[in-house]
């Protein structure tokens, strides 16, 4: 069935490329994935960094902080099994 | 639709700097970052002053910059990381003026995305590779070398990627020869599982060409920054942690042996949480080294680290300096601090050291246990010295165009900057100008010139003033005094004065060219009986003078190289329209004179004629004007370039062949309605030409471009280059009946601003037209003001009554005093933007703070409604109460006087007028109030969005009817209201989220 490999592949590309997404994914999963993306943009833009700074009345070094830091886990660990969607 | 935006200034915000010798010369030079723009400074360490010599818009967002320089060289490199899914390396071309990508290589899409490289890059400090690095995951080493004709090469990227892992710093580590060592803070653990924070080294190893995770060490989980040590012969390497509260010394052949130093604080503060250092910057001296590190209050820490041939003993922290937060510092060699700042507020600031801070202060070190955070007390700047500043407008938060001033263009009002460095800015389009000197005159002069005897002297030795019948010649020196005896005639006005070749001066008078030389003699050429000289060009070698109403006679003379003097050219130029102004072209290099006269006629043109020997007095071309040219001036701009001030204001620039005198590309301008005056003088070493209209405007060479700004300065009448020892560069002027010396300091810059100060970060503005009086809300999360502040601590029993008038610093230089979340700080001001002053401060008490503002206008009257919140929580969105306060003008219109305050039940986070109405958002709902005697009376009220409304505008052509609201997550919808049912009702929303 698999003539080109074509499984493989993806399987190669979704290790690659984490955060792609796929029919399988969690909701928990899925979240995660948007907060990350947001944080890491929100870290890289300076001027949303800023903003954020700003808003909060911290330094704009300490935002930055905080939002990398709230990457490692942007929505609380992962739901046990028993609750999984 | 994506779509590249040219603004007419480029960010002043500065993300970034790195220092390093770019241009390969032996001045240090600082490269920073302006979010898509890429700068190259150089502090001139003789005056003090920064020069910004190069600015290019890179068309992406730089994110990082390193310096790098291959070993042996002597020129650095610049390693950008960027948006650009690119590693470029940088290399600034002195020739060419500009940043040329030595290489380029890309990795991956673009965009600021968290798996692509480029938050982060670091060089080796030898220079042999650099690693690029991703906020999570990835990480990309670049091996560099030098291809036999010294070009710079890069060899295929190596990967050192780990999954789920978040990196916070990347430095390069310096080992000397070694293996290149990368250091980065990075968390590991499982998406899911438990995280901690490691530092890890990652070997590029040169032999095998692959790059291995070294080593990696458990650090605190508030591990923010990375500061490398030099290393090899230089000193210990290793690297230090700076976390929250506390620095420590990490390396791979440490061991355990881990020296770690608290980070000191002020001492009266009420937050008690440990500092983030910010900024820091390695200072290498012969045979030792010290580091600056700034914590985000601002001060500065310098760490000096002791150590022996293998290991470090001792890690000493001692508080340096108070300065405003940074975003990156660099210390110069020639002893200067130069701090690049993005929120402040203040500009990027260049310091002096004076010293280095040895003197008095207590040492902190890792000799002594400290079992709580130890403690200083800030100072006034005592070991810097401020010398120059480039003005920062960052962060713009609101902004209005208004002419208050009533002047020509309108000016932005802005509220600018954050905390106690905040201000509301008036930004003008034009230079700004400094004024050195004013002193009236007997009457009212028409023209002004500065003379000097030979072209090496640096000063002029005389300013001439021509009056209507007179010529006043006064002596540049310690005191501006008249001369007497400087052989000018000073019963007739000047019409034209300059240098002779040989030490002389020639005077053109209307009845007379007189030449004085350097012996007193004077040689006098008079036109015929009756005949008068209408205007003249002079320059070291040469005259050309115009007879009025003479149908365009004009006579040309010439120095006489073995006699000395003056000579008549046989032939005269007879042009057929009279004249009304003449220019001689600048000479070349190389040649004696100039080889082109510009002619202003009449008849509405202006002609050019040859002045070579070969062609002498032969037209050469003529371009029609719209009106008669009131003055001409030539300049070598780049081009040979022609400028002609009209009598109806117009100001035509056209570009002159060097070898034809053909013109072309004429370009017109107006500048105000008046005869455009134009006077040649110097900017930066370059000839300028200054155009006197109803406002004076300087048309000058920037970056290889002509650019015509205004300056920001009364009306002049004329005006002329000058230098003196005390201004090596300046105008003097004539203003109505006064003479001045100006001096441009930047003439780069294409705005300037004035500052108002303000002391809580501003949130919205609204102007007062009658009285031209602002009222603005100023509000502080997790910060008191100074008189808050001094309160909680006499009720804490810190100090005592007494001492609270002076227990608490200026914030202005240290920044307001932090407490917890949930606390606000927040005032009303109402300010008058001509002197500055604050006419009333309304301290809102309570724990409220001001969030929104606006100015409606119930039954004729106008009021100002303040939305208030007190106990606002950002996360979760909520607030123990909302409120709107209602006050009225009073004092016309300089105090504000509250009427009532209405409760609501959210926080009021928009206001607007709305069809006499006003209109109040809260959260996502609507509601409309009109106005009543005890409070405000509710209307209506609709839920239009789903979260919450952080914007409403009124639709340009149905704003009775329809409005545009923004909600924080979900776009931007149009809201329609019917003033039947009295609802709101969505019309059109966003696909968009």
């Amino acid at each position: 069935m698999d003539k080109f490999g074509m499984h493989n592949q993806t399987e190669h590309m979704y290790a690659r490329y984490s955060g792609t997404g796929n029919s399988d994914i969690s909701k928990h999963q899925w979240i995660t994935h948007q907060h990350r993306d947001t944080l890491a943009h929100y870290v890289a833009d300076d001027s949303m960094a800023m903003l954020v700074s700003i808003a909060e009345g911290e330094s704009v070094e300490r935002t930055k902080f905080n939002m990398l830091q709230r990457m490692q886990q942007p929505c609380g660990p992962p739901p046990t099994k028993t609750t999984n969607e | 639709m994506f779509l590249y935006n040219l603004t007419l200034q480029a960010p002043t915000a500065v993300s970034t700097a790195i220092l390093g010798h770019f241009s390969g010369g032996k001045h240090q030079e600082v490269v920073v970052a302006r979010q898509q723009f890429l700068e190259l400074w150089r502090p001139d360490t003789a005056t003090g002053k920064l020069v910004v010599e190069h600015s290019e818009n890179l068309f992406c967002r730089v994110r990082s910059l390193a310096a790098f320089r291959l070993t042996g060289g002597s020129k650095d490199y610049i390693v950008l990381g960027s948006d650009a899914g690119a590693l470029s390396l940088l290399e600034f071309d002195t020739r060419g003026k500009r940043f040329v990508a030595v290489q380029y290589h890309e990795f991956g899409r673009t965009g600021l995305r968290r798996q692509i490289p480029g938050q982060y890059v670091a060089a080796d400090p030898r220079g042999r590779a650099v690693m690029v690095a991703g906020v999570e995951r990835t990480k990309i080493v670049y091996v560099v070398t030098r291809d036999a004709a010294a070009n710079v090469m890069i060899q295929s990227p190596l990967e050192a990627n780990k999954a789920h892992s978040v990196c916070f710093d990347v430095v390069g580590v310096d080992v000397g020869y070694e293996n290149p060592v990368f250091a980065a803070i990075e968390t590991v653990g499982g998406d899911g599982a438990q995280t901690t924070k490691q530092l890890v080294y990652y070997e590029l190893d040169l032999g095998l060409n692959h790059v291995v995770r070294k080593w990696s060490v458990g650090i605190s989980d508030t591990a923010n920054k990375l500061i490398a040590l030099p290393g090899s012969s230089d000193g210990p390497s290793g690297v230090l942690v700076c976390s929250e509260g506390f620095i420590e010394y990490r390396h791979s052949t440490g061991g355990a042996n881990v020296h770690r130093v608290p980070v000191p604080r002020r001492t009266g503060q009420i937050d008690t949480r440990g500092l983030m250092i910010v900024a820091s910057a390695v200072h290498r001296m012969k045979n030792a080294f010290f580091i600056l590190a700034q914590a985000e209050t601002g001060d500065l820490y310098k760490i000096a680290v002791q150590y022996t041939a293998d290991e470090v003993t001792r890690i000493g922290i001692k508080y340096f300096d108070t300065i405003a937060p940074t975003s990156s510092l660099c210390i110069l060699r020639a002893g200067f601090l130069f701090a690049t700042t993005m929120e402040s507020g203040s500009g990027h600031q260049l310091f002096q050291f004076e010293n280095l801070g040895d003197e008095g202060g207590e040492c902190f070190s890792t000799d002594t246990e400290h079992d709580s955070v130890p403690e200083f007390s800030a100072h006034e700047l005592s070991s810097l010295a401020l010398v120059d500043e480039i003005e920062s407008l960052s962060p713009v938060i609101r902004s209005q165009v208004h002419n208050l001033a009533d002047e020509e263009a309108p000016q932005i009002y802005a509220l600018c900057g954050r905390g106690a460095r905040s201000a509301l800015r008036i930004v003008r389009h034009g230079l700004e100008v400094s004024e050195m000197a004013v002193s009236e005159l007997p009457g009212t002069p028409r023209a002004v010139w500065t003379v000097r005897r030979r072209e090496s002297d640096s000063c002029d030795e005389y300013i001439v003033v021509s009056f209507v019948d007179a010529t006043l010649v006064l002596s540049v020196g310690e005191e501006v005094e008249e001369v007497k005896d400087s052989g000018l005639l000073a019963t007739a006005p000047t019409l034209a004065l300059h240098r002779v070749d040989g030490g002389g001066l020639v005077q053109v008078t209307p009845r007379a060219v007189r030449h004085v030389m350097a012996d007193g003699r004077v040689s006098e050429w008079q036109p015929p009986q009756g005949r008068e000289i209408a205007c003249a060009a002079v320059n070291a070698r040469q005259a050309v003078v115009a007879l009025a109403r003479s149908g365009g006679h004009a006579i040309y003379f010439e120095l006489h190289d073995q006699l000395g003097v003056l000579r008549e050219h046989e032939q005269a130029l007879h042009v057929g329209s009279d004249i009304t102004s003449l220019a001689l072209a600048p000479v070349d290099a190389g040649r004696v004179g100039a080889a082109f006269v510009a002619v202003g006629c009449e008849d509405q043109t202006v002609r050019v004629f040859a002045l070579d020997a070969a062609r002498c007095l032969e037209p050469l071309s003529v371009q029609a004007v719209a009106d008669s040219p009131h003055s001409v001036a030539m300049v070598q701009q780049g081009v040979l370039t022609l400028y002609a001030g009209l009598r109806n204001g117009l100001l035509v620039r056209a570009n002159v062949d060097a070898v034809s005198g053909e013109l072309s590309t004429p370009r017109t301008r107006f500048l105000g309605a008046r005869p455009v005056q134009l006077c040649v003088a110097t900017v930066r070493g370059t000839p300028a030409v200054v155009a006197l209209a109803t406002a004076p405007w300087l048309c000058h060479v920037v970056q290889g471009r002509v650019r015509v700004t205004p300056l920001s300065y009364d009306a002049l009448d004329y005006t002329a280059g000058f230098a003196s020892d005390q201004c090596a560069e300046g105008l003097v002027c004539i203003a109505s009946n006064t003479l001045r010396i100006l001096s441009i300091d930047r003439p780069d810059a294409i705005f300037n601003h004035a500052a108002i100060p303000l002391s809580l970060t501003p949130r919205d503005f609204v102007l007062n037209a009658t009285s031209r009086h602002f009222a603005v809300i100023e509000t502080e999360h997790a910060h008191l003001t100074s008189a808050q502040a001094a309160r909680e601590l006499v009720a804490r029993g810190d100090i005592n009554e007494s001492e609270a008038e002076t227990a608490i610093l200026p914030p202005e230089q240290f920044g307001l005093v932090r407490s917890e979340r949930g606390r606000w700080a927040s005032l009303i001001r109402v300010l008058d933007p001509f002197t500055g002053d604050s006419t009333q401060i309304i301290e809102l008490e309570d724990n409220f703070a001001a969030v929104s503002l606006a100015q409606v206008v119930f039954g004729g009257e106008t009021f100002v409604v303040v939305g208030c919140a007190r106990g606002m929580t950002l996360s979760p969105r909520g607030c123990q109460a909302g409120a709107i306060r209602t006050y009225r003008w009073a004092e016309e219109g300089t105090r504000l006087e509250l009427v009532h305050a209405t409760p609501v039940d959210d926080i009021p986070q928009c206001l607007l007028p709305f069809n006499g109405l006003l209109l109040v958002s809260l959260g996502g709902t609507l509601r409309l109030y009109d106005m009543g005697i005890r409070q405000l009376l509710k209307k209506t009220q609709s839920s239009v969005s789903p979260h919450v409304i952080t914007m409403m505008r009124p639709h340009p052509q149905l704003p009775n009817q329809r409005l545009f609201i923004a909600d924080v997550q979900e776009s931007i919808r149009l809201v329609a209201y019917s003033p039947d049912t009295h609802v709101f009702r969505t019309v059109v929303d966003d696909t968009l989220p």
